[in-house]
């Protein structure tokens, strides 16, 4: 192809490559999009010079106007948005002028300015950018600069800076390129390899340099709270009620997490019976009031979080432990807090916040305790835990200085991650969790009994008959659980009879069907009519298994609800009503591979801070060996002697190596009379530095060509100075191989004239030297 | 070694030199270059080799030479049946006194003219080429110093291939310089038809010489005192070093060939005027001083192709390596 034609077609993929970019992060709406491509498939075909081109031109001053009254909207509409700017104006701003400019490339500043709004472009989606998408667009714009800026280079070279010397006694004249930019040879297959090669070199360093150049993170700057584009929110109540389809097709990954008790299972069907009976306890509510679940307890009901401060963590996280306050206290204060069960007894989760808007710690049924991770190194901010009510633990921004105030309300806890440990209660019923419910103080779980009075009396009475005879709590949730179970089916699709006020009634009267919202909700209040505490419970049941991050993905689709029950000595028991529905707990490989990127794009490029390059170089200490064994001090760690053993050896080999290539070069180089003495005389100094002047303008003495060549070369394509080049030869020549001793008269005259040389462009191409 | 040569007798040298090539030139047109070589062959105590077809010259070189420095010369044309001692010279009995006489051969002259050295038998050959060497002949036991200055001038033809011995490249290597004359240029060739008859053979008669055979052997020495800066005898080596690794050449450059272009890069620097030996001159050498000493290794049965392989060789490995300096 053409030089030109080649150098317009990698322009316009750059800016395309750009707008990509930017349209991945999804802050450019499909109008805006369809007008930039549009606009930039017009300009192709105008080409400046033409008459259309000319046209353009001349309508130069109502662009210019157009462009800086659209410059003051944006910046009017960024002021006004303050103190939270918006971009979007900003962005459609460098869209604006990427069109104007498309249509203007008459001269090399133009493509440059083409190239620079291409880049605020990629800026711009760089910020915005969530996807894993972003960094196989960004590789490809990289691929694109590298050969657009050369190409661009070459043209401004020969266009502005091409010069020829017709006549001697005048200037040099700029030559017409056009001969040049037509030209087919200039661009061909190897250019374009060997620029991608390149790029992709760089792209490479440029990745080391992300992974291990000291960094702060973007937090200390704005704050931290990112821009999520998929958000799960568990708002504060849940309402029944609605009908229609429940959608379950809404698979955003709501959070990961890393087991080890799963992943240490021999088998994917072991996995995937672990999995399904994975209850990922969240949000809890304890009032129930037309067709709706609220949070209404008071604030002794507050699950409490002790700290502890007897096993401090390597790392410097916390752990605290969840007690609910219905546990037992130990009757004498003085023997200390009540015995913990051991973290090495539970279930550890590592559990990566995904895309998840609630302030609540989601954890396995039931958190025994949380670690939360150190304050980022960066960072002023501090992910904390908050008590709440009813068990529920919440999550929280805190300073990360001493006071620990919480900041602001934050949503979105997208990146968080945090450690859990968990004990299910049904496999590990622990006898002294509760207390007896005629020991306790007279109304001290009345909110977990409260029905409202709204409800008709005919449930009362089904809940009396159906748990009859059963004396114990136990008993009675077993009737109700299995009645529910045995009259109603499941199903997604519900159906809502209207004359029934309370869609829990309708559902239990009425309907046949219902998903889990409504069987928890039936269970709880019938459970509560029966004189068992209840409270109503938001989570997950089970997720996927990803081979390749040996990690479990919960995504919206598994949102449950179940109920808690307290059954005295045996505390608050998880009770699920719904009939198991099938749902399978593994990804297809294609979605696990991409669920495994996305985890690592997450963990590894955008939340890459100095913790994470800590722990990235701790791992790459443990694989080689660096870890320490004493762990309770990890900052100083001897290297193992394998490993210094081996970087010896690594040492050894490459002084080998140059050992070897210098004496493979040293002839050739004593030869070529690159190894000069220290005691080298002022003529010989004075022609090499005539040499490295020489250079500095493209003119190269070739190891093969002797010096009086050289000079005949350079006076054969008069080169300014040439002449003087020729003296300094000459002497240069005797003093070299003729080993006579230059009058230093001599060598001064000819230094004084040195600046002269090779200064002004050389007439015509500098002629290679013989091969 | 003797001390260097001081930098103003290498100009009065050169000055010698150029006055052998003037002379020369007035009854051999167009060919300074074939004349330079010649007197570099001589300067260099070397011989010379003319590979050409019959008829450019090479006899009128030859008689030209000698008439110049005003020794003696000899001209054999070598054919089949000649025999060694009609080149070195034979023991006679003289029936007088009764005792061997030498009666010295061809050989015995300053200027020695072998004219299509490949016509006669390998014997005859090696008689003369060892005599070259030698600078001496040994005939029934007595050795007979030959003349200096010596300078033998050998012709062969390459394009002829019945009844030729051709010349085995350690015998070539003998040669100091092998050359080829050519034709002349158009314009030279146009005014040779032009001028009187007779004229080229009464101008070589009236040729007389310009120096002395002292003044030879004087610029002989002289060039023996030429100076070679170490970085280039490196050079040299490195070269004959590439040539006898080349995977081209079954037979590279020996110290022979080595010394040669040393002694022929001195010669041409002080034709030049200089006391030292420049790159310049040991590049300019390089073809005719070595490429009639490689052997290819993928030898043609072409005289002519042979010769253009070598040369072409040789160039590319002179194009590889680095100048010192």
């Amino acid at each position: 192809m053409r030089f030109q034609a080649v150098h317009k077609l990698v322009s316009y993929l750059l800016a395309a490559a750009a707008v990509t970019l930017v349209t991945t992060s999804g802050a450019v709406p499909l109008p805006t999009l369809g007008l930039i491509v549009l606009v930039g498939v017009l300009s192709w075909f105008v080409e400046p010079g033409t008459r259309m081109g000319s046209l353009l031109d001349r309508a130069g001053l109502v662009f210019n106007v157009g462009a800086l009254s659209f410059f003051a909207l944006s910046l009017f509409e960024v002021v006004r948005s303050f103190p939270q700017p918006d971009l979007t104006p900003v962005l459609n701003l460098v869209l604006f002028l990427l069109g104007y400019k498309l249509f203007h490339r008459r001269g090399n500043r133009d493509y440059l300015q083409l190239y620079i709004l291409s880049f605020l472009l990629v800026l711009g989606a760089a910020w915005l950018a969530q996807s894993v998408l972003f960094v196989v667009g960004f590789s490809a714009y990289v691929v694109l600069a590298t050969w657009t800026l050369i190409l661009f280079h070459l043209r401004r070279e020969i266009e502005d800076n091409y010069l020829v010397k017709h006549r001697r006694d005048a200037d040099s004249e700029k030559v017409t390129a056009a001969r040049v930019l037509n030209s087919r040879r200039v661009v061909g297959g190897a250019f374009f390899a060997v620029t991608a090669l390149v790029a992709v070199g760089v792209l490479a360093g440029s990745g080391l340099v992300f992974a291990f150049v000291p960094r702060i993170g973007l937090g200390f700057l704005s704050g931290g709270v990112r821009h999520h584009a998929t958000l799960i929110g568990f708002s504060t109540e849940v309402t029944l009620g609605h009908h229609g389809v429940l959608s379950s097709d809404n698979d955003t990954v709501v959070l990961r997490a890393r087991v080890p008790r799963i992943a240490a299972l021999p088998d994917d069907a072991a996995r995937g019976r672990a999995i399904s009976s994975l209850y990922w306890r969240g949000t809890v509510y304890d009032t129930y009031q037309n067709g709706r679940w609220l949070t209404a307890v008071e604030k002794r009901e507050k699950t409490i979080l002790s700290k502890d401060y007897l096993h401090p963590q390597d790392d410097g996280s916390t752990v605290w432990y969840v007690e609910s306050p219905q546990a037992p206290r130990d009757p004498l204060p003085t023997r200390g807090p009540r015995p913990r069960i051991p973290l090495s007894q539970t279930d550890e989760q590592e559990i990566t916040v995904v895309g998840l808007s609630s302030p609540v710690a989601f954890a396995l049924d039931q958190p025994i305790a949380f670690r939360m991770p150190q304050a980022r190194l960066s960072s002023w901010r501090q992910l904390g835990l908050e008590p709440r009510a009813s068990g529920e633990v919440g999550l929280v921004v805190r300073s990360a200085r001493p006071d620990g105030q919480a900041m602001g309300d934050t949503h979105d806890f997208s990146g968080a991650q945090y450690f859990a440990y968990s004990r299910d209660p049904l496999f590990h019923p622990d006898l002294h969790g509760g207390i007896p419910l005629g020991d306790m103080e007279a109304g001290a779980l009345d909110n977990y009994l409260r029905v409202p009075l709204s409800l008709s009396g005919r449930l009362g009475e089904l809940a009396t008959s159906v748990a009859k005879g059963k004396p114990t709590a136990l008993g009675k949730v077993r009737a109700i659980v299995d009645w529910l179970r045995s009259t109603h089916g499941y199903t997604t699709n519900l159906q809502r009879n209207e004359r029934i006020a309370d869609p829990l009634e309708d559902f239990i009267f009425t309907q046949t069907a219902g998903h889990c919202e409504y069987f928890a909700s039936a269970a709880a209040v019938m459970l509560r009519l029966v004189g068992v505490p209840t409270r109503y419970v938001n989570g997950f049941l089970g997720g996927e298994w990803n081979e390749f991050g040996e990690h479990i993905t919960v995504r919206d689709n598994r949102a449950h609800s179940w109920v808690e029950a307290y059954l005295g000595a045996l505390g608050w028991v998880r009770v699920d009503a719904t009939p198991a529905a099938p749902i399978p707990t593994r990804m297809g490989r294609l979605r696990q591979i991409f669920d495994s990127v996305d985890q690592f794009w997450g963990r590894w490029v955008i939340d890459y801070d100095a913790n994470r390059q800590l722990e990235l170089a701790r791992k790459l200490g443990r694989q080689m060996g660096l870890q320490s064994k004493a762990a309770g001090h990890p900052p100083i760690s001897w290297p193992s002697k394998k490993v210094v053993a081996l970087l010896a050896v690594a040492l050894a080999a490459a002084v080998a190596a140059w050992a070897l290539a210098r004496r493979r070069w040293q002839p050739r180089r004593a030869a070529a009379g690159g190894a000069r003495q220290r005691g080298e005389p002022p003529i010989a100094r004075l022609y090499h530095r005539a040499l490295g002047r020489l250079a500095g303008k493209g003119w190269f003495r070739a190891t093969t060509e002797t010096p009086r060549e050289f000079a005949s070369r350079l006076g054969k394509a008069a080169v300014p100075g040439a002449d003087l080049l020729a003296r300094l030869t000459e002497h240069y020549e005797a003093s070299r191989y003729g080993d006579r001793v230059i009058d230093a008269a001599v060598v001064e005259d000819l230094g004084r004239d040195l600046s002269s040389l090779g200064v002004g462009r050389p007439p015509a191409a500098a002629p290679a030297p013989p091969a | 070694m003797t001390a260097f040569l001081a930098a103003e007798y290498a100009a009065s040298s050169a000055e010698l030199i150029q006055r052998i090539e003037a002379n020369i030139a007035k009854v051999i047109r167009g060919k300074p270059a074939a004349i330079w070589s010649a007197v570099m062959a001589l300067v260099a105590r070397g011989h010379l080799l003319i590979e050409d077809v019959p008829g450019v010259g090479k006899t009128t070189l030859a008689r030209a030479f000698a008439a110049s420095i005003g020794g003696t010369f000899h001209r054999v044309q070598f054919t089949s049946d000649l025999l060694p001692s009609d080149i070195i010279g034979v023991s006679v009995l003289d029936p007088k006194t009764g005792h061997f006489e030498f009666r010295p051969g061809a050989i015995f002259a300053n200027v020695v003219l072998a004219d299509e050295i490949n016509r006669t038998t390998p014997r005859t050959q090696s008689a003369l080429l060892e005599a070259m060497n030698d600078g001496q002949v040994s005939v029934d036991g007595r050795t007979h110093k030959l003349e200096q200055p010596f300078l033998v001038i050998a012709t062969q033809n390459p394009e002829e291939h019945y009844g030729t011995y051709p010349l085995p490249e350690s015998q070539m290597d003998r040669f100091i310089l092998r050359i080829r004359l050519g034709y002349p240029a158009a314009e030279d060739e146009k005014r040779l038809l032009l001028e009187a008859p007779g004229v080229s053979g009464e101008s070589l008669s009236k040729l007389s010489p310009v120096l002395l055979l002292r003044d030879i052997i004087g610029l002989q020495e002289a060039a023996d005192r030429v100076r070679l800066a170490p970085e280039l005898a490196e050079y040299i080596v490195a070269v004959a070093h590439e040539t006898r690794h080349s995977p081209f050449l079954s037979l590279g450059i020996s110290p022979r060939g080595e010394l040669a272009w040393r002694n022929v890069a001195r010669a041409v620097a002080l034709a030049d005027g200089r006391e030292f030996v420049l790159p310049d001159d040991l590049k300019a050498m390089a073809l005719p001083t070595l490429a009639h000493r490689l052997i290819l290794s993928n030898q043609l049965d072409s005289t002519t192709r042979t010769r253009e392989e070598a040369e072409r060789v040789l160039t590319e490995i002179l194009n590889r390596a680095p100048i010192p300096g």
